[in-house]
């Protein structure tokens, strides 16, 4: 890897600044490592050279006539493939988007391209972020850079692969149950699930309209913090986007967590995590003690309730969230009979089965006869849900529980069977659901030097004590190792 | 359990979405495996829902001019001048069942 995107993003943007290295050179560093790694990795599905390179060409001039640059000077970023940039492609990893161009830039993106970060390409994810392992996208597979033969998980595959393979030093995810923190807990790399509202999602495609939240990826906290204090603030452009002030993500982030009292729940199945997560987790608490946490035993009691109010809600507002892609104004048509039956012909052969799967799930649930019973009831149990958080956030500070049940699994090893892809999700989802700020961090490596990840999960816009938390875990773990995309696969 | 074929044929009409019989059957393992997993959510608490104070809180209506109209049609498979262009509801000769009004 290049030393220079091994740098934290502060360092590297400061670099470009100060003139001791240029946009363009961090910028071909970075494509340069993608045509290293690219053949094995599979993280991109489209890499945006022409784009970066001009992007890069400006910031460069502009410091040279004595220009301010931003905080994001040169810093290249890829971005999830739901995100969309004005004038480039975005295709949700789907068929049924192939050859969509956006016409405007999600209000995420703008605001570091503001800060002159470089968008370098997009990356691969499971199609529409429906799934945990990245082999749901139409494309390609992703791999995950510790060993090859794994997923990276998802659906923010791509992203975390890339981060953590040193293609980036940043990345944009989405998470709608887990999408940015369990791939990242899987790649051995940082990810911030924001609160509900605090990030636009102006400009994201739309899963789980409540419950979606746009984060960052990066290789340290510091790097997801200044990403998010960019990224965070109301916009006209998605009302569901809060009004609330945001504070600076990195003043204070590197005092400490002592006296800070975290929630351990007594709901987290300790019983069925795989003996090295186990270890890891133990070992976790231990340090966060160490640090001067109090932790304290909580119970949020419908927390095992959670897998099953999120594929119940996410899924039924899939299945009117992507009504939308009929053949009619853009991506993939499939002509039929009559406009009814090109809908039908069009959906049919543009979603993959992953797709399929959750909208007819989706549809179930909403469907008369069956709404009371699986929509109404779902809504009744995370509203009791978000309440015991609420109880829960009066006693402690954070949350910490394991980001994921153990390390990455095996490509194919759950593609057979949905739900227990579905279950490994497990401790992501309550945070999603309540609208919570969650971030995963490394916490240790398995006996195969896969890593494994903590969860810290926070009250919602509390995102300065969960990422000044982080921090302290992260400095005090001291987690420098790189990965070496090891493992054979096919394309090898 | 299994969902019945019915089941699965009439989410995957609401859906459109069509499936080859041998997805039906395959659907109707999965989703009923997933259906039973959800059935657990009748073991624990449940609280009304409380009215969100957003709700309610209507956006202005006014028409605005949109510089990137171009930009959208760029994207649609088939337009005619500065519309969308789509198939006949009903196909040449079709029958009423082919149109949706008349279902």
């Amino acid at each position: 890897m290049s030393e220079l995107l091994a740098l934290p993003v502060e360092e590297l943007a400061a670099a470009v600044r100060g003139g001791e290295v240029s946009a363009r050179e961090v910028v071909e560093a970075s494509l340069g490592r993608i045509a290293d790694v690219e053949p094995r990795l599979g993280a991109f599905l489209g890499i945006e050279t022409d784009e970066a390179l001009a992007a890069a060409a400006a910031i460069d001039d502009r410091r040279r006539r004595g220009e301010r640059l931003g905080r994001l000077a040169g810093v290249p970023i890829a971005r999830k493939d739901n995100l969309a940039v004005a004038g480039r492609r975005t295709g949700c990893a789907s068929r049924i988007l192939e050859g969509y161009r956006s016409p405007f830039t999600a209000t995420a993106v703008e605001r570091l391209m503001r800060e002159d970060a470089v968008f370098v390409g997009r990356t691969n994810m499971d199609e529409f972020a429906m799934g945990s392992s990245c082999e749901n996208s139409a494309f390609q597979v992703t791999r995950n850079p510790w060993d090859l033969r794994r997923v990276p998980g998802g659906s923010s595959g791509g992203s975390a692969a890339a981060v953590a393979a040193g293609v980036v030093p940043l990345a944009l995810g989405s998470d709608t149950g887990g999408s940015i923190r369990q791939p990242a807990a899987f790649c051995g790399v940082v990810g911030l699930k924001p609160t509900y509202g605090r990030v636009s999602r102006y400009g994201l495609v739309a899963f789980g309209s409540s419950v979606d939240q746009i984060g960052p990826i990066s290789r340290d906290v510091r790097s997801s913090a200044l990403a998010l204090e960019i990224m965070a603030g109301t916009d006209a452009h998605d009302p569901t986007s809060s009004a609330r002030a945001v504070p600076s993500m990195l003043d204070g982030i590197d005092s400490g967590l002592a006296g800070l009292r975290v929630g351990i729940l007594r709901e987290v199945p300790v019983g069925g995590l795989e003996p090295a997560m186990a270890a890891a987790w133990s070992a976790a608490l231990a340090r966060l003690e160490r640090l001067g946490a109090e932790l304290v035993e909580i119970s949020v009691a419908n927390i095992p309730a959670a897998i099953a109010i999120y594929y119940v809600i996410a899924n039924s507002e899939a299945s009117a969230n992507l009504a939308r892609f009929d053949g009619v104004r853009f991506g993939l048509r499939v002509r039929g009979g009559g406009l009814e039956e090109t809908y039908t012909a069009t959906r049919t052969a543009g979603f993959g089965y992953e797709v399929k799967r959750r909208i007819i799930l989706g549809s179930f649930a909403l469907s008369a006869g069956y709404y009371d019973a699986y929509y109404g009831r779902a809504r009744g149990v995370l509203q009791a849900l978000k309440r015991q958080f609420d109880t829960a956030f009066g006693r402690v500070d954070l949350i910490a529980t394991p980001t994921t049940p153990g390390a990455a699994f095996a490509l194919g090893e759950k593609t057979g069977d949905p739900l227990a892809m579905y279950l490994s999700d497990i401790f992501t989802t309550p945070a999603s659901l309540a609208g919570l700020a969650a971030m995963a961090i490394p916490c240790g490596q398995d006996s195969s030097g896969l890593p494994l990840s903590l969860q810290l999960m926070a009250a919602p816009f509390e995102e300065a004590g969960l990422l000044r938390a982080a921090r302290a875990f992260e400095l005090d773990f001291a987690w420098q190792v790189a990965p070496e995309l090891r493992g054979e696969t096919d394309a090898a | 359990m299994s969902l019945s074929l019915e089941e699965v044929r009439r989410a995957a009409a609401l859906s459109r979405l069509r499936l080859t019989p041998g997805e039906e059957l395959l659907f109707a393992e999965q989703l009923g495996r997933i259906v039973d997993y959800i059935d657990h959510l009748g073991e624990f608490e449940t609280l009304a829902e409380e009215p969100d104070p957003a709700s309610g809180v209507e956006a202005g209506d006014e028409p605005q001019a949109d510089p990137r109209g171009e930009l959208w049609l760029g994207n649609a498979p088939e337009v005619r001048g500065p519309f969308f262009a789509v198939p006949r509801m009903r196909a040449a000769g079709g029958s009423a069942a082919t149109d949706p009004l008349d279902e």
